[in-house]
């Protein structure tokens, strides 16, 4: 990282204290830059968007029109969509069928709907069946807590073999919202990630994502998922100040990083907050935002917030992504 | 100012760190020193962070003791007086008390606020003896820090739970929810009180304080919600928010986006980001003698 002069920061921070254009900055349109500086960055593919009804609040961008107007304003140009109505309604064909039309209506394969099975409802064989075979979907989004299965359900090892034999991703969501925020007739259950090591261990042809995925993965079962290559991450709930630098560096041997602050230049070597797990690969991780019910902004600020590479950046932002769906 | 980020913020949709500088940000709930063995070493570490996102300053929450034992000295103690003394220009603080010892925490604020570089209070999330803010001994504290012009931050959380399942049914014991400060601030209508973390859930907490012009809130710590601030402005104005970063628990980048979703005027950023604390704190920094353009 380059060295921060800090008379530079001190004039800049207390003399420019009103900068121009910056006015309405979510809704602007991305700002005419150099040309070679704009084709050199990365695209995103969000994996971890969501459309239909969140059950207790409209959303400001509630929908395939408002939703994907607002992604494309920041450089996304391909949206992973499950449905919110995911989490409570039975006929999940009907969910599964009104996503598929919402997602084609926006057009131009902006967003692709992941489908969801709720192994709690009678035949959910022949709604993984649509997905793959009537909607033509790329994955299948569940949702444990709310749909009150767990990955320990006796249907789940059959579920995981066929979504991966069918060559489908599997996004397996861990929360939608801090549990101190529910409205009280809400009793989201707890589950575990834990069965999924040794699930992958014997399909090994599986592609796992786990989304808003950080308060059910420990750093001890981290660890174990770092072993296990076909298990990754997005960035919706990676918290702590720079938290993807911590994330793939283990939180413990950071890359020296010079900086000067109160007019003294220090270094950085060590994040001493956060879990302490073996490091992540970058190519582990892939953007996922959890727009709408979380402002997009959270998640595109996270890749400057940490001190990434182009190359990671790019991993994160869209190759990650496009390699997974590939398979 | 070089661009120290890979890519250009701008080409997705977000501000360059020019313009982050430009809102003059004031960090008013800053964590560096907090839940650790290693405060001061924490602290050093964030300053990376701060440095990099563009925050003018700093106040940190847990300047004197910890939070789980306000009232008791650390061995961190003198080493954050010296860093509060030293980077004065970028660093302050404000210090936790405990209303179930009022005139402990009293004599607390006047070593580090009235004889010290501190600028404030902080009610924490909980405390010894169950006491939340609205209770009658809090006015000894809340009187002693007008007196001081002391800027008053009130943790607040409605967590939901207990039995039946209801709003604040699972707060801890001296966990503060929105009533409580809007009760204390029946009391104290030329206090101002900042209303911490937006309640946990803003959406109730917005229509809790609502009618209490005193009361301003402040939404760090929490997941960021889109529309959140939307709301606050709408039902509140933008004249009553207070911005808070929460590091290193929470990532600048969630706090940041909380604003930059809003639909509002760079004004209003202006506002939130750090206008708003700098007038609430303007006549400490005043009778400290430090210079503060608004």
């Amino acid at each position: 990282m380059a060295k921060i002069n800090r008379r530079d920061f001190c004039t800049a921070a207390i003399g420019s204290a009103f900068v121009a254009g910056a006015g309405r900055l979510s809704a602007s349109p991305l700002p005419a830059t150099p040309d070679n500086e704009a084709q050199k960055a990365p695209f995103i593919i969000d994996t971890n968007v969501s459309l239909g009804q969140w059950p207790f609040r409209h959303l400001k961008y509630q929908g395939a029109g408002a939703l994907g107007d607002k992604l494309k304003k920041h450089r996304i140009k391909q949206a992973w969509a499950g449905s919110f109505d995911a989490l409570f309604h039975k006929n999940i064909d009907a969910v599964n069928a009104a996503l598929t039309k919402e997602c084609a209506a926006y057009g131009r394969n902006f967003f692709l709907p992941f489908g969801t099975i709720n192994l709690a409802w009678p035949d959910w064989e022949e709604d993984l069946r649509r997905c793959h075979e009537v909607y033509k979907m790329k994955g299948i989004r569940i949702y444990p807590s709310y749909q009150t299965f767990d990955l320990t359900h006796p249907d789940f090892g059959k579920f995981f073999e066929q979504v991966a034999k069918r060559k489908l991703v599997l996004q397996i969501v861990g929360d939608m919202d801090d549990s101190r925020n529910h409205h009280p007739i809400v009793l989201a259950r707890d589950f575990s990630y834990a069965p999924l090591t040794e699930l992958v261990a014997k399909t090994p042809e599986a592609r796992v994502q786990l989304l808003y995925w950080n308060h059910r993965v420990s750093a001890k079962q981290m660890d174990l998922f770092v072993g296990t290559p076909n298990i990754v991450f997005d960035t919706a709930r990676i918290e702590t100040a720079g938290g993807i630098d911590a994330m793939l560096d283990g939180n413990q041997h950071h890359k020296d990083r010079v900086f000067t602050f109160g007019g003294i230049e220090r270094t950085l070597s060590e994040i001493p907050w956060g879990r302490n797990s073996k490091p992540v690969p970058a190519e582990r991780i892939l953007f996922g935002s959890h727009a709408p019910y979380f402002p997009v902004e959270a998640s595109l600020f996270k890749l400057f917030e940490s001190d990434l590479t182009l190359e990671q950046s790019k991993s994160i932002m869209e190759g990650n992504a496009a390699g997974l769906l590939q398979g | 100012m070089k661009n120290i980020f890979v890519l250009d913020p701008k080409l997705y949709g977000l501000p360059s760190r020019e313009e982050m500088i430009g809102f003059r940000i004031w960090d008013s709930h800053y964590h560096g020193f907090f839940a650790t063995p290693v405060p001061i070493k924490q602290h050093e570490a964030m300053l990376h962070y701060v440095e990099r996102m563009g925050v003018e300053r700093i106040i940190s929450v847990d300047i004197g003791g910890t939070l789980a034992d306000p009232l008791t000295v650390m061995a961190h103690d003198p080493a954050q007086l010296e860093i509060l003394k030293k980077y004065q220009s970028r660093v302050s603080g404000i210090i936790p008390i405990d209303p179930g010892f009022p005139e402990e925490s009293v004599k607390k604020m006047d070593k580090w606020i009235k004889d010290g570089p501190c600028i404030g209070i902080k009610y924490v999330g909980g405390n010894k003896l169950g006491v939340v803010c609205s209770e009658p001994q809090n006015d000894l504290i809340i009187s002693h820090a007008k007196k001081l012009n002391a800027v008053i931050y009130i943790h607040t959380w409605i967590k939901v739970g207990g039995d039946p399942r209801r709003p604040g049914g699972a707060n801890l014991p001296g966990e503060s929810a929105p009533w409580h400060v809007v009760e204390l601030a029946k009391r104290f209508p030329d206090v101002k009180l900042i209303c911490g973390h937006a309640g946990g859930d803003w959406e109730l907490a917005v229509r809790t304080v609502r009618p209490y012009e005193n009361i301003m809130f402040e939404f760090s710590g929490a997941d960021p919600h889109s529309g959140s601030v939307d709301l606050a402005v709408n039902e509140l104005g933008a004249d009553r928010i207070v911005w808070g970063g929460h590091g290193p628990s929470r990532s600048f980048s969630t706090e940041f986006s909380k604003v930059l979703d809003a639909s509002i005027s760079h004004e209003d950023r202006m506002k939130i980001f750090g206008r708003n604390y700098r007038k609430l704190c303007k006549a400490m920094f005043d009778q400290k003698g430090w210079s503060l353009k608004i």
